[in-house]
């Protein structure tokens, strides 16, 4: 179990998805996607996850008892960034939450992360949905409504606008190169967010993949005190970013010097784009492009550190089932960190065969899995136990 | 390539293992360890299994570079009887282990590598509730905390070295000796070490030192005089004080050192190595030892301090000290030389402690108000007094005429080695010795001088007088005294055989006063079914002529019949309640009381009643008396003279006349009986039903409190009182005169120009 007095990271295992909880020694919290599967709630398929359970135990509630994350960062709108958004997460005027939605346990985003991006393109009913409340709170920030900055109503647009201009929005809007120091309408000393993409070519060039180019790529950088220069960990939330975006990530950060001046490219944990995809090293099929992109290369050279990690988001990783997860991005990422270093989120813990999320604290030495727990010389049985919320039969007839 | 491993030169372990409990933890063992699983000798009683740990690492690398690798070897050592009494304990397997890098490493003993201090506190008490499973997860844990540098409690602290084995104490102030050493400050100039005087400790089996003082070139000549004439008095003398010279050795230079050492010296050629590693120079010392060596006894402390990068934990600089204990004698110097490998002994350090620690360990690190004066130290008040100054509080002047006697002994906080010394002077003594090296703020005395109790000086700088004396006579000196206006004041004591701890705390101004206060609580018979009972007690007792136990009677009489438990019970308590009050700004009264019930189940509890301060108006006709209405009273007999219009109305006051104090408390009022008559001139107090009323008060207070007097109003005047009231007054006196305590006649009328109070 982490120590909750430290700043987090937990990779939750969601299969060919992403979802990830920051987790600030303030008890702040940032979840970057949602992949939230009915059937991964309560019993339903004791082989996946119970995810919903778990950030609900992870995340604050408010004096009325409703659970939120401070900040919801939705990288893009794919399915599995966004799976579960709709039913999950509540939606609306934060001041009609009502006892049912909190019966529903519904959580709320205090503050959303939008990509003008998700305007461009929403494909799914979570989607549509993360769409249509960030259009219900950029309205009332356009009409200077009393109640724009209420927990519930805050909004942050990341990245240039496509089609869809947000242009009087502009002071609320974070670019790539920008430094995000402030959460759900509190400032952080030792935490700050480097925005990377996406950026305004890709929204307007037209590709198949253009969501996954325009993907919101970031990195999360935490010092020990605030007037340290040194971070003490650096880690890359890349989505579904592929090689072309990278290609501009790493020329628009060398131009600017914040390669340099801001540690911008470096990495201690990296989660591998688009679960582990080939595409973040070349375009697909991977058979007509074997050889993975210089630049793509050149990003995870800036690993630091005696054993970076790279998280790779997705099923268990397989020659035979290409699609992604590649087993030949798998090998790239393994050539640079080595075999030790490359976790899976569905093959690193398995508990009961149950993949667990992989935890890491931060420390002033880097990322490191927190201790592990001890048990006790003395036990009881809780009402969660199987056996107890079952039916047992015993003899050997039929009753 | 593996790491060389301690475990290779175990040899295997040959015999049977009884102990289940060990057979069980040795079969799980076994399970994680697979084919690799080895039980080998430790030493006569205990076994050892090697076990490989996984370490996760932090990804920036080790912390300082420290090697702790992602697999390392450990053996465990159970006690082959004792186990699981006696935890585990756990030693790094590999030879070159970076121990001296690591705090919580124990030394090690023997030729085997060090321990790991793997629990803060008692290991075994921690294995009392885990398995051998969470071990390894601790060892796991800590190993990881380790190379992470989260091995030590606080990052920008050093964390000093665990050292054990200790052979006896010494004990002297920390900061005095780091001063020593921070400003070089040697006997003689220009030296690296300096000289101090220690008394070995009586009854200890080991030699023990305490710290006396530091030499100086002023002092030395008297010291050495101080030390000669204890050394020529009788051996067996009782106040014989054994003084040894010791050393404070140290590094002059700046560098600092961050490296731990396990293996620990044991005679002269290894604390030079010791000294040397932290580039201490012995080279002057150890011809003082050899030359000049001024030691009587062949034993004598010497004190290594090393100075760290970082202030220690739990201490307010950077210099780490280690306590040697050296055995020299003569034939073992030669030519300004040591020249036996002398035997060095490790002593543990400790403390003296300070008012200020024990205010932070008593979970109070505020000084509370003082100074404060203290009467009666009998056994109440001297628990009351050792609760305040074992927590750190003692600006105290103690006072109490009496002396300790065997009797006391019972139920009082000193004990044998005080009899016969005044209490006051003896519990001062004992608090000084709590903090011996702390100027206190601590007077004591059999009594305060005469004409000082008066003198409006004596009591100026206190912001607190409390009362545990006992004493009625002394109870109503406080409420007479005028010196103490601005002083808080208190007064508890125990009552109802014991069970009842009555404390009172008087409002600001001294208004409620602590008479009032005892008023108050009588008058809360009414209400409170316990205090009636308690009242009818102390009633039934006094018309017994039983003397045992009354209200307000102390704990000195050998005739007392009360536990020591009890005491305790309720100085605990006292002690709390004036704690908290202290923090508080003065405001109304309050009484406090402890009830102890014995019975089935024996329990004990709290209550409180608040008071708000009394009118206090003098008699108009002689202001030598003073009347102390309850709050409320005022203004109910003018409600009632108002609803009477044009008429006159009146009615009877109940509450206590106190002749020492020349006070009239009136805590309640009756109204004036079914049978009265008024008119606008005139008012006829009729009397029926008032003897049942009145008994109902002197039965309900236990007779403490009864009828006092009465009122009755003029509406159209005259504003005191008429022809017929005096012809009354006359009537009462005379048959007042006759009783057995006389009362005096208290009549108030309420007039158009105020309420005005008559006693005669």
């Amino acid at each position: 179990m982490a120590d909750a007095t430290k700043n987090t990271i937990k990779f939750y295992p969601v299969c060919n998805g992403d979802q990830s909880l920051i987790t600030l020694a303030d008890k702040t919290t940032l979840l970057v996607d949602c992949n939230i599967r009915e059937s991964a709630k309560g019993d339903d398929d004791e082989k996946l996850y119970d995810v919903h359970e778990d950030l609900l135990a992870s995340i604050q509630k408010d004096a009325n008892g409703i659970p939120f994350v401070d900040v919801f960062i939705l990288t893009h709108g794919d399915q599995d960034h966004c799976r579960g958004y709709e039913k999950n997460f509540y939606q609306g005027d934060p001041k009609k939450y009502s006892d049912t939605d909190k019966k529903n346990k519904l959580i709320r985003v205090d503050a959303m992360w939008f990509s003008p991006m998700i305007a461009e393109e929403h494909k799914n009913d979570d989607e549509q949905a993360y769409q249509k409340e960030a259009e219900r709170r950029l309205d009332l920030h356009r009409r200077n409504d009393a109640a724009r900055n209420d927990a519930g109503n805050r909004i942050r647009i990341v990245g240039y606008d496509g089609n869809k201009k947000y242009a009087d929005l502009d002071k609320m809007r974070s670019i790539p190169g920008d430094i995000v120091t402030r959460f759900n309408d509190k400032d952080q000393d030792t935490f700050s967010v480097f925005i990377h993409s996406p950026f305004k070519k890709h929204l307007v060039a037209e590709s198949p993949d253009k969501k996954n180019s325009t993907s919101i790529v970031f990195q999360a950088r935490f010092k020990e005190k605030k007037s340290d220069t040194k971070f003490i960990t650096l880690a890359i939330f890349g989505g579904d970013s592929d090689h072309v975006a990278w290609d501009t990530i790493l020329k628009e950060t060398k131009k600017s010097g914040k390669d340099k001046s801001e540690e911008a490219l470096n990495w201690d944990i990296f989660l591998a784009p688009h679960h582990c995809s080939w595409s973040f090293f070349n375009d697909r099929p991977q058979e007509n492009n074997t050889e993975p992109k210089k630049t793509s290369l050149e990003a995870l050279d800036y690993k630091r550190g005696t054993s970076p990690k790279v998280i790779a988001s997705c099923k268990k990783i397989v020659v035979a089932k290409p699609n992604p997860p590649h087993d030949a991005a798998k090998k790239q990422y393994v050539k640079k960190v080595g075999d030790d270093n490359f976790w899976n989120t569905t093959t690193h813990i398995i508990k009961d065969d149950t993949p667990q999320p992989i935890i890491f604290e931060i420390t002033t030495q880097g990322p490191m899995k927190p201790k592990l727990t001890e048990g006790a010389a003395k036990a009881i049985g809780g009402a969660g136990l199987g056996i107890v919320n079952s039916a047992s039969k015993y003899g050997s007839g039929n009753i | 390539m593996a790491a060389e491993t301690f475990s290779k030169s175990l040899p295997e372990f040959p015999g049977t293992i009884e102990n289940p409990a060990l057979r069980d933890s040795l079969a799980f063992l076994h399970e994680v360890i697979g084919p690799d699983f080895k039980i080998l000798t430790w030493d006569e009683t205990r076994l050892a299994v090697p076990v490989k740990i996984r370490v996760d690492l932090p990804t920036l690398g080790n912390h300082d570079e420290i090697d702790i690798q992602s697999i390392e070897p450990v053996v465990l050592v159970f006690n082959l009887a004792e186990y699981p009494s006696v935890s585990p304990m756990v030693f790094t397997d590999r030879l070159d282990f970076p121990k001296d890098k690591l705090a919580h490493l124990y030394i090690a003993k023997n030729g085997r590598p060090p321990a790991f201090c793997y629990v803060r506190g008692n290991s075994d008490e921690w294995y009392a509730n885990k398995r051998i499973e969470d071990l390894l997860i601790r060892v796991s844990n800590w190993l990881r905390d380790a190379a992470a540098g989260e091995l030590t409690e606080d990052g920008e602290q050093f964390e000093p070295l665990r050292l054990e084995g200790y052979s006896g104490t010494i004990i002297y102030d920390y900061d005095l000796f780091a001063e020593i050493v921070k400003g070089n400050k040697s006997l003689i100039p220009g030296q690296n070490y300096t000289v101090a005087l220690f008394e070995r400790m009586k009854d200890e089996d080991v030699s023990s030192y305490k710290f006396i003082k530091v030499l100086t070139l002023e002092n030395l000549s008297a010291v050495i005089e101080q030390v000669d004439k204890e050394k020529k008095k009788d051996k067996e003398a009782v106040d014989r004080k054994q003084y040894h010279y010791g050393y404070i050795l140290w590094n002059e230079q700046e560098e600092t050192f961050a490296n731990y050492v396990i293996d620990f010296p044991h005679n002269w050629e290894e604390f030079k190595s010791f000294c040397a590693l932290y580039k201490v120079d012995i080279t002057e010392f150890e011809d003082t030892v050899a030359t000049a060596d001024g030691n009587y006894y062949v034993s004598f402390p010497v004190i290594v301090g090393i100075k760290r990068p970082l202030n220690l934990i739990g201490y307010s600089s950077n210099i780490e000290f280690v306590n040697f204990r050296f055995r020299v004698d003569t034939a073992d110097v030669a030519e300004g030389k040591i020249t036996t490998n002398i035997p060095v002994k490790i002593q543990l350090h400790n403390q003296p402690l300070t008012q200020a620690k024990a205010r932070v360990i008593s979970g109070l690190p505020v000084i509370l108000p003082f100074p404060n004066v203290i009467f009666g130290c009998g056994a109440l008040g001297s628990k009351i007094v050792m609760h305040f100054a074992r927590s750190g509080q003692t600006g105290f002047t103690l006072i109490d005429p009496d002396c300790i006697s065997p009797h006391n002994l019972v139920r009082h906080a000193l004990y044998t080695d005080d009899e016969g010394s005044n209490k006051a002077v003896a519990l001062a003594d004992k608090i000084k010795k709590i903090y011996p090296h702390e100027k206190l703020w601590l007077a004591n005395g059999a009594s305060l001088k005469d004409g000082l109790f008066e003198n409006p000086d004596t009591f100026k700088v206190y912001k607190w007088v409390m009362d545990f004396t006992a004493s009625e006579a002394f109870f109503n000196k406080l409420v007479l005294t005028k010196s103490m206006e601005n002083a808080q004041i208190c007064s508890a004591g125990i009552s109802d055989f014991g069970n009842l701890g009555i404390l009172l705390k008087e409002g600001a101004h001294r208004n409620p006063r602590i008479d009032d206060l005892q008023a108050i609580l009588y008058s809360h018979y009414k209400t409170d079914k316990q205090i009636r009972e308690w009242l009818s007690r102390e009633q039934a007792a006094n018309t017994n002529g039983n003397l045992i136990v009354q209200v307000g009677v102390g704990c000195n009489s050998e005739t007392t019949i009360l536990s020591d438990d009890k005491v305790s019970a309720h100085s605990a308590y006292f002690a709390g309640v004036i704690k908290n009050e202290m923090g508080k700004a003065p405001v109304g009264g309050k009484i406090f009381l402890n009830r102890i019930t014995e019975g089935d189940e024996y329990s004990i509890a709290t209550s409180s009643i608040s008071v708000e301060p009394f009118d206090v108006i003098q008699a108009i006709n002689d202001p030598s008396w003073t009347t102390r209405f309850k709050k409320g009273i005022l203004e109910q007999i003018k409600k009632d003279a108002v609803k009477a219009k044009k008429n006159e109305t009146g009615g009877l006051f109940t509450g206590l006349v106190n002749y020492k104090t020349k006070t009239i408390h009136i805590t309640d009022l009756i109204s004036a009986p079914p049978d009265s008559k008024a008119n606008s001139i005139c008012f006829f107090r009729g009397h029926q039903g008032l003897p049942a009323q009145i008994l109902k008060v002197t039965d309900g207070s236990g007779g403490q409190l009864g009828y006092i007097g009465e009122w009755h109003s003029h509406p159209k005047g005259p504003n005191g009182l008429s022809d017929v009231d005096m012809a009354s007054v006359f009537r009462f006196k005379s048959e007042f005169a006759e009783l057995t305590t006389p009362l005096p006649v208290f009549l108030t009328v309420v007039t158009p120009a105020g309420i005005l109070p008559f006693v005669y």
